[in-house]
């Protein structure tokens, strides 16, 4: 009778409705009786993260992807998956009419930020109408297009809401710290509540879901969301939920069904896999589900669930790196998996919640999965039909209990080859990158010759034990072509030299130094502390957690250090845990480029609005290894700082306080000051000479900074002094957007930034402004001799340089500098100024126009620079005092992952060194992807040359013109040197301000090249 | 902390001091070394007495001004910096005339004559055949100056003999080993 009255509810094409009597709630699907049997799906590649793009690749391999993913899950018995908007509807009837799978769309109202009005807002304000229409306008628009799809299951909102109520506001500031949770989540829930009517109103024909933490405020959920179909959650409670499915019955009155839940496949206390756990659990979470079930005697309310997840999530733990190490960090603690739990310690490993492992994608993208224990255990669960009339209590006991998981260990291990993964994990050929090449060039004093260069790089990948991981890479040189028009290349160490030998006579030694250590990283994650020690390998600045006077600087270098063969950065960072959570040291010989051996310790924390931390740097010895004039060495230092920041209702005031230079502090120096006019001066310079001693109070500093957003309007200010010693660093740290004008870093300034966005549509207006006064001024370079008329020598004056001086003028020169920044980024979910949006961008067109006005009216310190004999020396002076200007331009074109990108720039520039010709130039680069073809072409006009002695000495070329066309045997990576073979082109102009100064000359080069690689 | 503290105690700011010029005519001179003055020496860098030991200084003009003491400093920190004969000759020759002008203590004077002695026979064998220029740019050589000059402190030429050659004029040439 029963099914009889159900199929009479049941209406042609998609429809899904509640059924609800006396023994339960059970969901009806197109007139079927439908027990979720439901999966998290998704498809990401070893090596990809979450700006992979599924739903974008091509046709064909969607298809190839879904016949050999969706057949499994059916033969599993999974009946529905979960997925985010995107999913394009033909595919959702596919999946549906090909293997019977139903989708549930799955909006997340505002989970990980939302965009209004082109900003994109990182925490979701659910109190401000404008993010409350803006949410329930695109909810709307998502059901509108998904309704009418056969194979639609129910909508779910939302993931976990309630764990990411981060904004803050005046009322809620007011509350008593315990009531501030509820008070948002009555924001959120009043929203959930709207939504969900708006969408009955639309759709009558799919139930509506929410996914929300765990119970909590399930209060709010009855008093907000009256109309609520099915209570969905993320449970995590390890074996069974307890009296989960009772307090939704006695508080909600609706059914419930799990959107996540699981176990990992990782034993964080035994530091090894652990399938066999996860499938135990899983199992008698299931077993719990069918037992409250329609019509089995319990409570009756349970739908089924989505098990989590399908695969391993490899990019999980850091996002956006090791994205090919299936990392074995565990990110949060859990008592409900008591196996692998210990008080005080983490044991929930989030790239290890697939129901299959996977491995590397082959050449086209596509990867194998093998079945865990836990997806033959979910096969013979779902054997048991949970609401044929014949199945009760008694029934799923016994079947479950038949139910063995380790019987499937066996074959998993055979398959997966376990012990034979392991045993390879501990030493692997990880990567083998070859580059052979073809290059004839031609330059002035050269004919046109052609040479060829080999060269291998190899990186092993050793895992001795399960929670330490390192790699190690090498560079072999087979020839090394002497030919290049641009002089300075990682293998020209290999180059031939001339030697004597024993008997005095020259010989040329043609096979030096064919093999070096190219880098090497050792990972060490353990309970106490994750530990990263690196050579050559680059690691990210500490200036988002606290180093507010830029410490810990970044030392991402990309090929410069090739180009220079500079051994950085190299040293260890230790991240602490448990009762030494927030603290982090740093140390090694040279933990960033020119930085001195030391060390670095921060402690750093978070205390609801508050946030504190303290910094203490420390050098141990002088760097001696100086690669290139591009690096200013750091003279030796101790220093502190201390930061405080308060988050309040759209505002943010932070303060900072810095001791630094102590080493210095008793040594002298000198400076000017303008003599009147007529007075007597130094030589007749016009200048006083005067000398001084440092004191402590010269390495004092403070600085201040507060920003505020306002809708669509955000600003900020920023001020600080630093005493003549008080050196701080560069600030890689963005606000905002992607403004250039930055504080100085190094002491001696009083400076002030201030600057504002203002969004229209997904056009934002961005002016910056920068104020800065070094408080002790460069000192000019001032020839001595002796004045015949008072019988007195003067001694000659030279520039302040780092070389002889405890402190210099050189960023910190005197500006004042103004910046218009205009940016379209009509997808702001991938900042434009992310350090990799051009991989990321995902907007069809996203673009900028800056422009920067430096006024300089003063000179600077002298910088240093390379001899001849390549031996560090300072020149004697600076540039003058000249104002400089730059346009900036920067635009993407892109569709999936095929795109073009530009940068542009033209302007004028001064020399590093000491010469005074201002030069204005322009240049384009211009890169294309498509599928695995790219082109690049690099214009300069008037610019300099690609090395540091090039600007140093302010050497440039008329023209220069870089072209690169390459065939990829798999898509271009960003991270990845991936097999290609390609042709490019050099091709420069001389006149008399190049290295060689020939009017009319040219020179130019062709290169062709394979790179192979794994 | 404690390098911190260590580092302000007693550290109080002192008014800067304004720089002059050095009369040439006030320094004087001190015995510090030796073989200050004489290749390969270079502790001219760091003798505090020495008024040029920071910079390369201006010497033709600190030459021409004629105070031999000032001279030595001069081409003293310019030998240091810059090894030549030429540096090594005009080195010598200010000492030879402190020595000779009694610009140094009597205690000194002993020792300025013998320094000055090995200065001269240093430019003979560091710096064989070394000119200099005159105002007009033209080369003269100083080896022969120096001969004499050892001659006329006393003392006796190593490694070197006077003749003439077919133009009568003098020239070094080396003494042949025994």
């Amino acid at each position: 009778m029963i099914w009889a009255a159900l199929l009479s509810l049941a209406l042609a094409g998609s429809n899904v409705v509640i059924h609800t009597d006396a023994r339960g709630s059970l969901l009806v699907a197109d007139g079927q009786p439908f027990f979720v049997q439901g999966l998290n799906w998704g498809y990401v590649p070893v090596g990809e993260n979450y700006s992979y793009d599924f739903w974008g690749q091509p046709e064909s391999f969607i298809k190839e992807v879904l016949d050999r993913e969706m057949a499994m899950l059916r033969d599993i018995g999974i009946n529905s998956i979960r997925q985010y908007p995107g999913i394009p509807t033909h595919w959702v009837t596919y999946i549906y009419n090909e293997y019977g799978i139903y989708t549930m769309i799955n909006p997340l109202i505002g989970r990980y930020g939302v965009d209004i009005e082109g900003v994109f807002y990182p925490t979701t304000n659910y109190q401000d109408p404008k993010v409350r229409t803006a949410i329930t306008k695109e909810t709307l628009a998502w059901v509108e297009q998904y309704k009418d799809t056969p194979g639609i299951l129910l909508w779910l909102l939302g993931n976990e809401n309630n764990y990411g109520l981060h904004w803050s506001s005046f009322e809620i500031e007011a509350l008593p710290t315990d009531q501030q949770g509820s008070a948002k989540a009555e924001h959120l829930y009043s929203l959930y509540g709207v939504i969900i009517d708006k969408i009955h109103a639309i759709d009558s024909n799919h139930p509506v879901s929410i996914a929300n933490g765990d119970l909590q405020y399930i209060d709010l959920i009855a008093q907000h969301c009256p109309n609520l179909d099915i209570l969905g959650s993320n449970v995590y409670r390890g074996i069974s939920a307890g009296d989960f499915y009772k307090e939704v019955q006695e508080k909600l009155g609706i059914p419930m069904m799990y959107t996540e839940f699981g176990a990992d496949a990782y034993n964080a206390k035994l530091m090894k896999e652990d399938s066999l756990a996860q499938a135990q659990y899983l199992k008698g979470q299931w077993e719990e589900l069918y037992m409250q079930s329609y019509n089995k005697g319990g409570v009756g309310n349970a739908l089924g669930g989505f098990t989590f997840q399908w695969s391993d999530g490899w990019w999980k733990h850091l996002q956006e790196s090791n994205l090919d190490v299936h990392d074995t960090n565990a990110s949060w603690p859990n008592g409900g998996y008591p196996h692998d739990y210990v008080d005080g310690q983490n044991n929930m490993n989030e790239e290890w919640f697939g129901i299959t492992a996977k491995t590397p994608p082959d050449i086209n993208g596509h990867y194998d999965v093998y079945w865990r224990e836990a997806a033959y255990v979910l096969r013979d669960i779902y054997r048991l039909p949970a609401y044929d009339p014949r199945i009760d209590a008694k029934t799923i006991e016994a079947h479950f209990a038949k139910i063995r998981p380790k019987d499937y260990s066996g074959k998993y291990k055979a398959e997966y080859s376990q012990a034979a993964q392991k045993d390879a994990l501990r030493f692997t050929v990880k990567n083998i990158r070859g580059e052979f090449s073809f290059i004839g060039s031609e330059q002035p004093d050269t004919a046109w010759n052609m040479d060829h260069m080999q060269s291998v790089y190899l990186t092993f990948e050793g895992r001795p034990t399960e929670d330490l991981r390192s790699e190690v890479s090498f560079n072999i040189l087979g020839n090394v072509a002497q030919n290049p028009i641009d002089e300075i290349y990682y293998e020209n160490r290999g180059l031939p030299v001339i030697v004597n030998d024993e008997e005095g006579e020259t010989v040329a030694w043609t096979d030096r130094n064919r093999l070096a250590l190219y880098g090497m990283n050792v990972e060490w994650n353990n309970p106490y502390v994750d530990m990263q020690a690196f050579f050559r390998t680059g690691h990210y600045h500490w200036g988002y957690e606290g180093d507010f006077f830029h410490f810990y600087q970044e030392a991402n270098y990309g090929s410069s250090i090739d180009i220079y063969q500079a051994d950085v950065p190299i040293g260890a960072e230790f991240a602490f845990k448990k009762g030494l959570s927030g603290l982090k040291i740093a140390i090694g010989p040279q933990l960033y480029w020119g930085a001195n051996p030391s060390y670095i310790l921060k402690y750093y924390k978070e205390t609801g609005p508050w946030a504190y931390a303290l910094v203490q740097h420390t050098d141990i010895a002088t760097q001696g290894n100086l690669a290139t004039s591009n690096v200013i060495p750091q003279l030796p230092n101790t220093r502190f700082a201390a930061y405080l920041k308060r988050s309040l209702p759209n505002v943010d005031v932070e303060l900072g306080g810095l001791v630094s230079g102590i080493p210095r502090v008793g040594q002298d120096f000198q400076y000017v000051q303008e003599a009147e006019e007529g007075a007597d001066s130094h030589f007749g310079s016009g200048y006083h000479l005067l000398h001084d001693t440092l004191f402590w109070g010269d390495t004092l500093g403070a600085k201040g900074k507060v920003t505020a957003q306002f809708g669509t309007l955000r600003g900020y200010v920023q001020g600080g002094y630093q005493g003549i010693l008080a050196d701080g660093g560069g600030d890689a740290t963005k606000t905002f957007t992607g403004w250039r004008l930055k504080e100085p870093g190094r002491g001696n300034n009083t400076h002030a930034l201030a600057g504002m966005t203002y969004n229209i549509g997904d056009v934002q207006i961005g002016p910056n402004f920068l104020y800065q006064k070094p408080l002790i001024g460069p000192l000019p370079y001032i020839q001595g001799g002796y004045d015949v008329n008072n019988g007195q020598y003067y001694l000659d004056v030279d520039a302040r340089n780092v070389l002889h001086d405890p402190f210099q003028v050189i960023e910190n020169r005197e500006t004042l500098a103004a910046e218009l920044l205009l940016t379209y980024d009509p997808h702001p979910g991938s900042w434009m100024w992310m350090w990799n949006n051009d991989v990321m961008e995902r907007a069809p067109f996203a673009g900028s126009l800056g422009f920067v006005y430096r006024h300089q009216p003063t000179i600077r310190d002298a910088r240093i620079g390379f001899n001849e004999y390549n031996n560090v020396f300072a020149f004697a002076t600076s540039p003058p005092a000249q104002d400089v200007w730059e346009v900036n331009a920067r635009a993407l074109w892109t569709k999936g992952k095929d795109r073009i990108i530009a940068n542009g720039y033209f302007g004028t520039a001064q020399a590093r060194g000491d010469d005074n010709r201002l030069i204005t130039r322009a240049g384009l680069d211009i890169r294309a992807w498509y599928r695995v073809w790219r082109a690049e072409c690099i214009v300069k006009f008037n610019d300099w040359g690609p090395f540091d002695y090039h600007r140093d000495y302010n050497l440039t070329f008329p023209f220069q013109l870089t072209t690169d066309f390459s065939y990829g045997f798999k898509p271009p990576r960003y991270d990845r040197g991936n097999p290609r073979i390609g042709i490019q082109s050099k091709f420069r102009t001389m006149d008399q301000y190049s290295p060689t100064p020939l009017e009319g000359g040219y020179e130019y080069e062709v290169r062709s090249y394979v790179h192979f690689g794994l | 902390m404690f390098i911190l503290a260590y580092s302000l105690v007693g550290c109080a700011p002192e008014a800067a001091q304004y720089e002059y010029g050095i009369a040439l005519s006030d320094v004087e001179f001190t015995l510090f070394d030796t073989t200050e003055g004489i290749h390969p020496s270079v502790v001219t860098l760091q003798n505090p007495h020495n008024p040029f030991s920071q910079s390369m200084p201006s010497k033709w003009d600190i030459e021409s001004a004629g105070y031999p003491i000032a001279s030595f400093y001069a081409w003293a920190v310019t030998l240091a910096m810059e090894a030549t004969g030429e540096h090594q000759f005009y080195a010598a020759s200010s000492l030879h005339r402190i020595y000779s002008q009694e610009l140094c203590t009597r205690e000194e004077s002993y020792y300025v004559r013998r320094m000055a002695l090995e200065a001269y026979q240093t430019q003979l064998d560091s710096f064989p055949y070394a000119v200099s220029y005159s105002e007009s740019g033209a080369p003269f050589p100083i080896d022969t100056l120096a001969y004499d000059a050892i001659v006329s402190l006393g003392g006796d030429v190593q490694n070197w003999t006077k003749i003439s050659n077919q133009e009568g004029e003098d020239i070094l040439v080396p003494v042949e080993s025994p």
